[in-house]
């Protein structure tokens, strides 16, 4: 059977108007969390009937009240099972949250401009409300406007229903310790009110038994309470109204104190109910806002992809009860495990085929999902505001759990969280790498410019030298061949310096590939630097003042040693011969100190930050041979290892370079591969 | 030592370089041969018998390390590589396939004559005799495991340091790859550099008068340590 209720003119919008507007109508279909499994099925089905005939745009709603969280989770999972049909016959499902169903469904449907509202009948329940509109009353009230069709129950379906609730009250019963511990206030209150019979009125002994039908209204529950109130009743009528030790009233005016006894403890025990139900929605409205803001007040403060993914799944897996397990695309849009390849052996492992579809859908998939619903697992897609960063796959333990609207919907919500979050990091990375890429090309011309000058001046000596050595016509002596002969050397010599230089420079500009690690002592590196510039050195005096139990450094060799060299080739341009350069270094917990120092002229007015930029020079107009990179490659050297050179006038007066690389090099070398 | 009627063989494919080195060994009393591919190389080596080879490593038919390979299967002849290439990694590879010395192009003539002259020196002298050996400011006796400085001291070699010390002295004057050295220490299988580099700091601190500027064990950069027994057999000024 069948009602068509509708408070406008059901003729005038009837469903031709309907089918032939411009958009596609919508409708929506309410059902009680609650909802006898069957009877929800019913309603569903008739929406879609409606639906198809209408050719409306159909949601099934499903409110969601504070009660909803005390109930058992037989009533849940019908509910799941509904909307699981419901998505299978092509509706949506939203979850609204609200005290009064009415209210959410009349406020969603002037939101989203629904024409058509499904109800079920009223239920009628075992349990008059007597205070309360019924859903469908209130909706009535509400919705002006839309049309409103109540689907009606038939006489089976309801004594199922009250059924169902039987079942629910059962549970309740269980509690039996609360009664017990009712009844026990209820000879407490006696206890104290006996020894004051004789000293008080008897409307404060009421009193007593009103406040310990309190107490257990607001610990108990409210059928304690209802017990207590009928046990303090009784107990006052038995031991305290006269005639005493027995039931007989004598006075009509007490029939009106067992009422109102009665009236206050339920009507406190109702208030207690709903304020705790409603206490316990927000505990887990609020348990869920600090789970999202303790993943994003963390994911805020990470700059690594791989290690922001590891969190999450800790965060995810811990929230929905399950093993986690993040995949990333990478720069080829292929999906990788974060943290290395797959484990073999697991037997979680995510099926491609599966988190290709996620992919390309950008849709939940897997467990709960429209595409591959009989996985084990649920696949959610990580969407940042513009493409599809990865897969989170979730294995949860609790299948049914996992699927309840709160819980998916909070693990969509971190989901959600983390991919914004990741999306972050890779637009930074690529306004990093864009910066880089831009420094890049004005380092290069900068380059061109510098060597087509700084190669032409020595090639032009040692054009000159060679012809004047192959025509006899110059008639060179010995010396003067000597002379010449040294000449084409040295700026052979030159040039050779600033072509590995530059070659070292470009090498370090593009990046940290080639970094090859070893362990190294400080001392044998500072031994390498001094034996290469041995011959340079000859005039210098050189104090090294290395302690035999400085630590190792995990450092690519060549380089540094590369670094030290041109710190002295530098000392010996820039200083003159005699001049001390002492090496001192000194470890510190995470870093090591190196310190080159000078007893010579020092920077002067110059500011020593400038040294370290390229093709700058000391002196401007210098006869000393070099375009100024030696320093800038010191600079990149050490910052490749995570570590700094910065200069400054030494307490002498001289210059003091001081270099700091890390100790613990091993980890700092997986941050700079990750964030690079 | 006269170095006349020293016979060198050249397999270098660039006649710029070819001539300047002709000219080279010619004024210093060597027989030149000169070939340009690797394949002749290998032939020139099995006819000439040459006392030194100077070898380039790119070559147009194929690289100059199987020249080294192939000649080092049969005959112990001294190879120098002389080559532009400087990364570490190809100076470790001449090393491995049994190259004495690497000198890195553009050379300086002085230079690469002192270099042929150790590694002739070092073929005539042949292995060191194990037992009291003479370094600079230090007397070692392996028999006793200690090491005397001039200056009085006298230290102790631990067994590892001892080994270490063998070992460079078996190769003396001649780079002992990192490899190699934990091969002969430690064992096959073991690849941790740290300890070697650890080793090799305190047998300098042992032998060496300053530590920072090892006289007797130098570090060859990015392939390994060279016991230095004869000072000439090492150039005063390294390629920089």
């Amino acid at each position: 059977m069948m009602a068509v209720l509708n408070d406008a003119d059901w003729q005038g919008s009837g469903a031709a108007g309907l089918a032939n507007s411009d958009s596609r109508g919508r409708m929506i279909v309410t059902v009680a969390p609650d909802e006898n499994p069957d009877f929800a099925e019913h309603l569903v089905r008739a929406g879609k009937r409606y639906a198809v005939a209408l050719d409306l745009d159909w949601t099934v709603v499903c409110v969601e009240t504070p009660p909803l969280l005390s109930n058992p989770k037989l009533a849940r999972d019908s509910r799941l099972e509904v909307f699981r049909l419901a998505e299978s016959l092509g509706a949506g499902t939203v979850t609204l949250d609200a005290a009064v169903p009415a209210v959410a469904v009349a406020a969603y449907t002037r939101l989203h401009g629904i024409q058509m509202i499904v109800v079920g009948a009223a239920r009628t329940l075992a349990r008059p409300r007597l205070l309360r509109r019924s859903t469908m009353a209130s909706l009535l009230a509400q919705c002006s406007g839309a049309e409103i069709i109540v689907i009606g129950r038939d006489a089976d379906r309801r004594a199922e229903a009250d059924g169902g609730l039987t079942a629910t009250r059962v549970v309740e019963y269980a509690h039996w310790l609360s009664y017990a511990a009712a009844l026990g206030i209820t000879v407490l209150c006696t206890l104290i009110a006996l020894p004051l019979l004789n000293h008080v009125d008897i409307i404060d002994i009421v009193m007593v038994y009103m406040l310990g039908a309190t107490l257990v209204a607001l610990r108990l529950g409210r059928g304690p309470t209802i017990l207590t109130a009928v046990a303090n009743v009784g107990a006052f009528d038995f031991l305290f109204v006269p005639p005493r030790f027995s039931f007989y009233v004598s006075d009509s005016q007490y029939l009106i104190t067992f009422g109102v006894m009665l009236a206050v403890a339920i009507i406190i025990a109702n208030l207690v109910a709903v304020v705790r139900k409603q206490s316990i929605a927000a505990g887990a409205r609020a348990h869920t806002s600090a789970a999202l803001h303790a993943l994003s007040r963390e994911l805020a403060a990470m700059r690594d992809g791989d290690a922001m993914a590891a969190l999450a799944s800790r965060h995810i897996a811990g929230e929905s009860h399950g093993a986690v397990v993040v995949l990333l695309r990478d720069n080829q849009g292929r999906l990788r495990q974060p943290g290395g390849a797959m484990d073999q052996r697991s037997k979680r492992r995510p099926e491609s085929a599966i988190c290709a579809w996620v992919v390309e859908h950008r849709q939940r998939a897997g467990l709960g999902g429209e595409a591959f619903p009989a996985e084990r697992a649920m696949y959610l897609p990580l969407v940042g505001s513009q493409e599809c960063i990865g897969v989170l796959v979730l294995w949860p333990l609790d299948v049914r759990r996992a699927l309840l609207p709160e819980v998916l919907r909070l693990t969509e919500a971190l989901a959600g969280t983390l991919a914004l979050a990741l999306e972050r990091v890779h637009l930074a990375d690529l306004a990093e790498a864009a910066r880089l890429a831009a420094e890049r090309a004005a380092l290069r011309s900068t380059l061109l410019a510098s060597i087509s000058h700084d190669l032409r001046t020595p090639l032009s000596a040692i054009a000159g030298a060679g012809s004047m050595m192959a025509h006899e016509s110059f008639a060179l002596d010995a010396h003067r061949v000597g002379t010449l002969g040294r000449l084409i050397e040295d700026k052979a010599r030159d040039m050779t310096e600033l072509l590995s230089n530059v070659l070292e420079l470009m090498r370090l500009e593009t990046g940290p590939g080639a970094l090859k690690r070893e362990w190294h002592s400080v001392e044998d590196m500072v031994g390498q630097a001094l034996r290469q510039n041995q011959g340079r050195l000859a005039l210098w005096r050189v104090q090294v003042a290395l302690s035999p139990t400085l630590p190792m450094l995990l450092v690519d060799g060549g380089l540094i040693v590369q670094m030290f060299s041109n710190f002295l080739e530098n000392c010996v341009k820039y200083t003159p011969a005699g001049t001390t350069i002492s090496i001192t270094a000194v470890p510190e917990p995470d870093l090591m100190r190196i310190v080159l120092e000078d007893d010579g002229p020092g920077f002067g007015d110059l500011n020593p930050e400038f040294l370290f930029d390229k093709f700058a020079r000391g002196r401007l107009e210098s006869n000393i041979s070099g375009v100024g990179l030696g320093l800038s490659i010191c600079r990149a050297i050490a910052r490749l290892h995570l570590g700094d050179v910065s200069a400054a006038a030494a307490p002498s007066g001289g210059a003091r370079f001081e270099i700091t690389l890390p100790i613990d090099a091993e980890s700092e070398s997986r941050k700079v591969s990750v964030t690079s | 030592m006269t170095l006349a009627m020293h016979v060198v063989l050249l397999v270098e494919d660039d006649s710029g370089i070819q001539n300047v080195l002709r000219m080279l060994f010619e004024a210093n009393g060597f027989r030149v041969v000169v070939e340009k591919t690797a394949k002749g190389g290998q032939q020139a080596a099995r006819v000439h018998r040459p006392d030194i080879m100077i070898v380039d490593l790119g070559l147009p038919d194929e690289d100059g390390i199987r020249v080294i390979q192939e000649v080092r299967l049969w005959s112990p002849v001294p190879v120098i590589v002389l080559s532009a290439r400087t990364a570490e990694e190809q100076r470790l590879a001449a090393f491995e396939a049994g190259a004495d010395d690497y000198v890195v192009k553009p050379f300086s003539a002085p230079e690469l004559m002192a270099r042929v002259r150790a590694a002739l020196r070092r073929h005539v002298r042949g292995e060191l005799p194990q037992g009291k050996l003479e370094l600079n400011g230090v007397a070692v006796d392996l028999s006793l495991r200690t090491a005397r400085r001039t200056n009085g001291r006298s230290v102790r070699l631990t067994p590892l340091e001892h080994r270490m010390l063998e070992t460079l002295i078996r190769h003396a004057d001649r780079v002992v790859t990192h490899k190699t050295l934990m091969r002969e220490v430690w064992g096959p299988h073991r690849e941790d550099s740290r300890s070697l580099r650890v080793y090799i700091g305190s047998l300098r601190r042992k032998l060496e008068e300053d530590p920072s500027r090892p006289q007797n064990i130098v570090t060859e950069p990015g392939v390994g340590y060279r016991l230095v027994v004869d000072p000439k057999s090492v150039p005063q000024f390294p390629e920089s």
